[in-house]
């Protein structure tokens, strides 16, 4: 208890008003800057025997505003990727809800990973707020961060290819506060009115070491794989016999087959371009030898896919080089099919039993 | 950040008065304390408040000013005024001026003027009046109206760290 008595009796002639003109407002949303010395004084005015008495002064109290350590990580949103992209970027945003000027050290760790992505680094923006490589350098310190500052930073990866599609992976980024110089902050100590004491006031965070009043905190993000998912099946049904023709036709010699080769692309999959259908013939098969086996003359293989001839079924050639169809030996080849989530292509192939 | 102080004392009212000098050994001594006001909760849920030295004052933490009096005259003293600034980076805690039998009244224009808390205006940019609000006092007064010779007591109030 502040207990020193003081019994003044000369006048003091400052106005209020002049005293007041001296305070200086160091006033932040994060508060109060740390440091600052409060100091008070009471003035007691009275009469005795209906005289006015000189008025007296009270000792005057102090105390100084302590250090509140305090940070938030802010996450970004999540992040659509794709298998075996690269340089894909979550975004945390550090802001400094102390009362006094830090440096930060940041570090990750991972939380529940669906795939395991490559190359993780920490990149420091350089203050536009959007991810660029050439400019957003790879760092994992942010340099005297003033009270109620933020800062952006990134955490870039690459995703494998055996990534598929809807699959999560969840990254934990953390900021330490540091003194603005880079040394540890100090511990919390637990005397000293007058002295300049540090309270950590942080929440704690999802990385594991990160708890509540310890300097730290961290924020989660995921990347999330959005792929075509492509389904591919195949049938068969014999057409064609040369005993019994179209009806019951049974697998004899020279029977025709028809193969039917469905690709779906899941629905909600991203668009699927440049699909490729190839189909080895079993050595007892050949493409027809009569064209009037074939779809037309010089075509075995009919494709229908929603990209392609308005998406009607459309009979092409077995040559190479003038369609999307190619046979050559027992493959069967056809390119250039391109499906939305959601949408099938088919492939017909006339095949005949030796 | 730099050593910045704010320094408010609070002085003297040159109110025009003749006033004779105090008796040098006699005299009505003001001794002010401030304290950090915490609130802790038991395992029932029962809060209790406590007053403890202002260590580890931060921003949002509130504080208590208690200026204790005592009459060391051989004479009442009457008509007691004691004023204390609310200093700048505080925001006067609403009701906390005690006791309530000492009649509290606030300045919003640095110690020029008081009121009681519902008469109190401030004038805004484009010169309306609105009511003032707690964060707008600058200093408060409690009027006690007689204190017996030898006689003690205390007031307070309470203010938050911005």
């Amino acid at each position: 208890m502040k207990t020193t008595q003081q019994h003044i009796t000369a006048l003091h002639a400052f106005t209020a008003g002049l005293l007041l003109l001296a305070t200086s407002h160091n006033a932040f949303a994060a508060g109060t800057a740390s440091g600052i010395d409060i100091t008070n004084q009471a003035i007691v005015a009275y009469e005795v025997n209906s005289v006015s008495q000189t008025p007296i002064d009270s000792n005057t109290t102090t105390f100084k505003v302590d250090a509140k350590v305090n940070l938030t990580v802010t996450p970004g949103t999540d992040v659509n990727v794709t298998p075996s992209s690269t340089a894909n970027a979550l975004k945390y945003t550090i802001t400094n809800t102390g009362n006094e000027t830090y440096d930060f050290n940041l570090a990750f760790a991972a939380g529940t990973e669906a795939f395991a992505t490559t190359g993780l680094t920490i990149h420091i923006d350089d203050g536009d707020g959007l991810w660029n490589s050439a400019n957003d350098l790879a760092g994992t310190a942010l340099n005297n961060l003033i009270a109620d500052a933020s800062a952006v930073v990134w955490l870039v990866g690459d995703i494998p290819a055996t990534a598929t599609d809807n699959q999560t992976s969840t990254y934990h980024l953390m900021a330490t506060a540091l003194l603005e110089d880079g040394s540890a902050i100090p511990a919390q100590a637990a005397d000293g009115v007058t002295t300049k004491q540090y309270v950590y006031a942080d929440s704690d965070g999802p990385h594991a070491d990160d708890n509540a009043r310890d300097t730290k905190h961290s924020a989660s993000l995921s990347f999330v794989v959005q792929s075509a998912s492509l389904t591919i099946t195949k049938s068969s049904a014999v057409i064609w016999d040369p005993i019994n023709l179209g009806a019951s036709p049974l697998h004899i010699p020279s029977a025709i087959i028809e193969y039917t080769i469905t690709v779906v692309n899941g629905a909600g999959g991203e668009t699927a371009s440049a699909i490729v259908i190839t189909d080895i013939l079993d050595s007892n098969l050949t493409i027809p030898t009569d064209d009037a086996r074939k779809y037309e003359t010089g075509k075995s293989i009919k494709l229908t896919t929603p990209n392609l001839y308005g998406g009607a079924a459309t009979n092409l050639t077995d040559a190479s080089g003038d369609d999307e169809a190619t046979v050559s030996g027992q493959t069967v080849t056809v390119t250039g099919i391109a499906l939305s989530g959601g949408e099938t292509a088919t492939v017909n192939i006339r095949a005949e039993i030796k | 950040m730099n050593g910045m102080y704010s320094k408010l004392s609070c002085f003297l009212f040159v109110w025009g008065v003749t006033f004779l000098p105090a008796h040098a050994s006699e005299s009505l001594s003001l001794n002010m304390s401030v304290f950090e006001e915490v609130i802790t909760t038991d395992s029932q849920g029962n809060n209790s408040t406590q007053l403890i030295e202002p260590n580890k004052i931060t921003p949002g933490d509130t504080v208590v000013y208690v200026t204790q009096y005592h009459n060391k005259n051989t004479q009442a003293a009457h008509n007691v005024v004691i004023t204390n600034p609310i200093p700048g980076h505080l925001i006067y805690l609403n009701n906390s001026a005690q006791p309530n039998s000492a009649v509290a009244t606030y300045s919003v224009d640095n110690g020029k003027t008081f009121n009681t808390s519902d008469k109190l205006t401030i004038t805004t940019k484009d010169n309306t009046k609105i009511p003032a609000e707690p964060k707008d006092y600058t200093h408060i007064r409690w009027l006690i109206h007689s204190i017996a010779a030898g006689g003690k007591g205390s007031v307070r109030f309470s203010a938050k760290l911005k």
